[in-house]
């Protein structure tokens, strides 16, 4: 946690499960699906996990679909740039940072409005996930698409490891899922499959 | 930590171990189980199921004991049916290694058979039998070799768990263990009767030497081995070697060869102390009675036999096969089956059946006096005697008559002795060990129950004999013979009545009875009762070149000229005659 971390936008709406923020960054550096970004609560902070980044249209933007067949890549590059709303980017709350201790659970209090929203170093990341107590929380998170998020989640916590305990990072997350769904195989395949090999 | 640290340093070793948990020789973590079923262990992950075995030694730390257990089993699970049904995608090596252990993963079923305990730090750590279980998720770890040589005892001289002097003798190793001994305690083997038993070819006859060796070195008890097949005395027969060295071979001092077949006995070179001869006039229906099984005496032949033995006293037999007797006194047959009151064609059916004793040349006036004394002046002067049968050896009826006849006088004089000596310890004569081999022929239920080897066996020590029984059918033995056997040595069986026989009146016995059905066809044995603190299986310890050097025999130029010497002073010696 250190304030040189990219601000990536400020809190638009907020709840106990997700907040959403506004984003104007371009396309390029906003926070991926399944990434970690902070946001400041109270006297704490709150982790949550990226898993919806919505891009509304605006009246400008159907007015030149409307008005040109043709568009410059110039102007597309512009228009992309300078929009009249932000990218609204919602995440899944999965932990909190309070009086030093980083506690894998929902949050007891959900950030204000207008707070800013940060990513997260490697090293961050390290501390916030782990143990697997967050991988809970994903899965019976009804409105997201939970086995991909929990996978993405993982693939961005392992590339957050240092490189030669890449692989072994994600064996223990999946052993640590084995034991979690061994009761619903299938779903424990779902995700073991969107883990595996040696890209992530 | 700290209430542990004491002199028995291994065992705070293991202790150490276990508390901070280290891990390699941890195997899992108990999850279920009983006292009376055994315990379930879940392997841990890295732990192959491959590289395990039944027979294996496992220690269990919990609270302030340490349990000592035996796997008797092994086998797989999984945490869901449905990885069993619809295997994960193994040809994955990211897969492989995410569910192979976690999803799908091992257990073993662990006998727990004692456990190591102490009243305080001040005192001993000491084995005692096994009252409870450890608790969920102690830590499984496989036994070190100090700790199976703690609980068996270490080879030689030392005391047993209620203080007693004991003779610990090395009769093998663990299956997978190196450099460890496993020990019996050999005072407690010859104190009530033993067996080992095995299929032909197993190596009873290998074991039942080696044992004998040790009670010999050790001076635990005297010997007297009906030597059916001559391999005890001199130089027996094996697969592996050309021959192997007899007792007298190894201890030329302590032995003496008796033989039925003088003839025989030479010819092997095994130069026989004495020739043992049977009088007939000796020959009692109750010599005889022992062999109607063998030589198909009917109920009423029987009853004739008692009927002649009253009406002729010492010689009944003797006279009754003498047909110039006969027609002299009676004027043939019929006659004398007038008198004595039993119908004729019984008393004919009758000799046509013992005339077989005519062809035994050891049953003659003819001998270098009493048999039965001369053994028991050896056995008096401590001195281990092997009874040749030479060729009687492949003659089932000859050999139970010698041993019956033998053992019946040699028996009653014990019980003389023993009772003379009005329980004055000093007094009372060694311990008599008495080895058999085909001893079902003698313990079978329809004879044991009125047969001296059954007498024995009931009896316990009361007399100081007691039987090393060498047997390759332990179904054959009357169950309650096999319930007085105090330590059972058993290699592979393949009979399911056999291995049945062997754990009569044994607790636990189902689990141990995986682990005997799992031996090897040769020099493995399942090691169970009184002379050792738990089942154990071992690896036979090897009868051998360097067993012989162990016992004390040097070189092969040496020996002819020490077993020379000896025989002469066995002869201008006079051992103490008895009484
Ligand atoms: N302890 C042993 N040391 C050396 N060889 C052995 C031992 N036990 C068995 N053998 C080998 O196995 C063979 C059979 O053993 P043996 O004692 O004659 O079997 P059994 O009496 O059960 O029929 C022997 O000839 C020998 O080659
Ligand atoms: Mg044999």
């Amino acid at each position: 946690m250190n304030d040189t971390s990219p601000l990536f936008g400020r809190t638009l709406r907020t709840g106990t499960l997700t907040f959403t923020f506004g984003s104007t960054l371009p396309h390029s550096r906003q926070p991926a699906f399944g990434e970690l970004v902070r946001v400041p609560a109270g006297a704490g902070q709150v982790y949550g996990v990226v898993y919806d980044v919505l891009t509304q249209d605006d009246p400008f933007v159907r007015q030149v679909i409307a008005a040109s067949d043709q568009l410059e890549a110039e102007k597309i590059a512009d228009m992309r740039e300078r929009r009249q709303s932000p990218v609204e980017i919602t995440a899944l709350a999965v932990a909190y940072r309070e009086g030093g201790h980083v506690y894998q659970r929902i949050p007891p209090r959900p950030p204000a409005t207008l707070e800013p929203v940060y990513g997260c170093d490697d090293e961050e990341v390290r501390e916030v996930l782990q143990g697997w107590d967050s991988f809970r929380t994903i899965l019976n998170h009804a409105q997201c698409p939970a086995e991909e998020l929990l996978a993405a989640c993982i693939r961005h916590a392992a590339r957050c490891q240092p490189a030669e305990r890449r692989r072994q990072f994600l064996v223990e997350a999946g052993r640590e899922l084995t034991r979690q769904l061994s009761a619903d195989p299938l779903r424990l395949d779902a995700i073991l499959r969107r883990l595996g090999g040696d890209q992530f | 930590m700290n209430d542990f640290l004491d002199n028995d340093s291994f065992l705070e070793d293991l202790r150490a171990d276990v508390v901070a948990a280290d891990q390699s020789r941890r195997l899992g973590v108990v999850v279920a189980g009983s006292l009376s079923r055994g315990l379930e262990v879940r392997l841990d992950r890295d732990q192959r199921l491959e590289d395990l075995a039944v027979g294996r030694y496992v220690t269990i730390a919990a609270g302030d004991r340490i349990f000592f257990g035996m796997i008797t089993d092994v086998s797989l699970d999984s945490t869901n049916p449905a990885f069993e049904k619809t295997p994960p995608d193994f040809s994955n090596e990211f897969f492989r290694q995410v569910h192979m252990g976690t999803s799908t993963f091992g257990r073993i079923h662990v006998s727990p058979m004692l456990v190591l305990h102490r009243e305080s730090e001040a005192d001993d750590w000491n084995a005692q039998p096994v009252k409870t279980i450890p608790g969920h998720y102690s830590s499984v770890c496989t036994a070190t070799a100090e700790e199976v040589g703690y609980v068996f005892g270490r080879e030689g001289e030392g005391r047993d768990a209620d203080g007693r002097r004991a003779h610990y003798f090395h009769i093998g190793e663990p299956l997978d263990m190196e450099n460890v001994k496993i020990t019996l305690n050999l005072d407690r083997f010859v104190e009530r009767s033993s067996a080992v038993f095995g299929k032909s070819g197993t190596g009873k006859t290998f074991l039942s030497r080696l044992l004998l060796a040790g009670i010999i070195q050790n001076k635990v008890a005297v010997n007297l081995v009906f030597d059916m097949h001559n391999e005890y005395g001199w130089e027996g027969t094996a697969e592996h070697a050309p021959s192997v060295k007899g007792l007298k071979q190894l201890f030329p001092g302590e032995v003496t060869i008796f033989t039925l077949d003088d003839e025989s006995s030479r010819r092997r070179e095994s130069r026989p102390d004495y020739t043992v001869t049977i009088s007939p006039q000796d020959i009692e229906p109750e010599d005889v009675q022992m062999l109607a099984g063998i030589i198909g005496l009917t109920e009423p032949q029987v009853g004739a036999m008692y009927a002649l033995a009253r009406r002729f006293g010492k010689g009944w037999l003797q006279k009754f096969l003498d047909d110039d007797f006969i027609d002299a006194e009676w004027d043939g047959l019929k006659g004398m089956a007038e008198e004595l009151g039993q119908p004729q064609q019984t008393l004919a059916a009758l000799r046509r059946r013992l005339d077989r004793f005519r062809r035994y040349d050891f049953i003659t006036d003819k001998g270098e006096g009493n048999s039965v004394e001369r053994i028991l002046e050896m056995l008096q002067a401590n001195r281990h005697v092997v009874l040749e049968f030479g060729r009687y050896g492949s003659d089932l009826g000859a050999y139970l008559l010698v041993a019956n006849y033998l053992t019946r006088r040699i028996h009653e004089r014990y019980v003389h002795l023993t009772e003379r000596a009005f329980g004055e310890k000093s007094a009372e004569p060694t311990n008599l060990v008495i080895t058999i081999e085909e001893a079902h022929k003698f313990l079978e239920p329809a004879v044991a129950s009125h047969t001296i080897f059954g007498t024995i066996a009931r009896e316990l020590r009361k007399y100081h004999v007691t039987l090393l029984i060498v047997d390759q059918r332990p179904s054959g033995i009357d169950p309650e013979v096999m319930s007085q056997v105090g330590t059972r040595v058993t290699l592979a069986l393949d009979s399911e009545e056999d291995i049945r026989a062997v754990f009569m009146g044994v607790s636990g016995a189902s689990e141990l009875r995986q682990v005997l059905a799992r031996l090897d066809s040769r020099e493995q044995a399942l090691v169970l009762g009184h002379a050792v603190p738990m089942p154990v299986v071992v690896r036979t310890r090897r009868y051998d070149q360097n067993f012989w050097a162990e016992m004390g025999w040097n070189d092969r130029a040496a020996l002819p000229e020490r077993g020379r010497q000896s025989s002469a002073e066995l002869r201008g010696e006079r051992p103490r005659r008895l009484e």
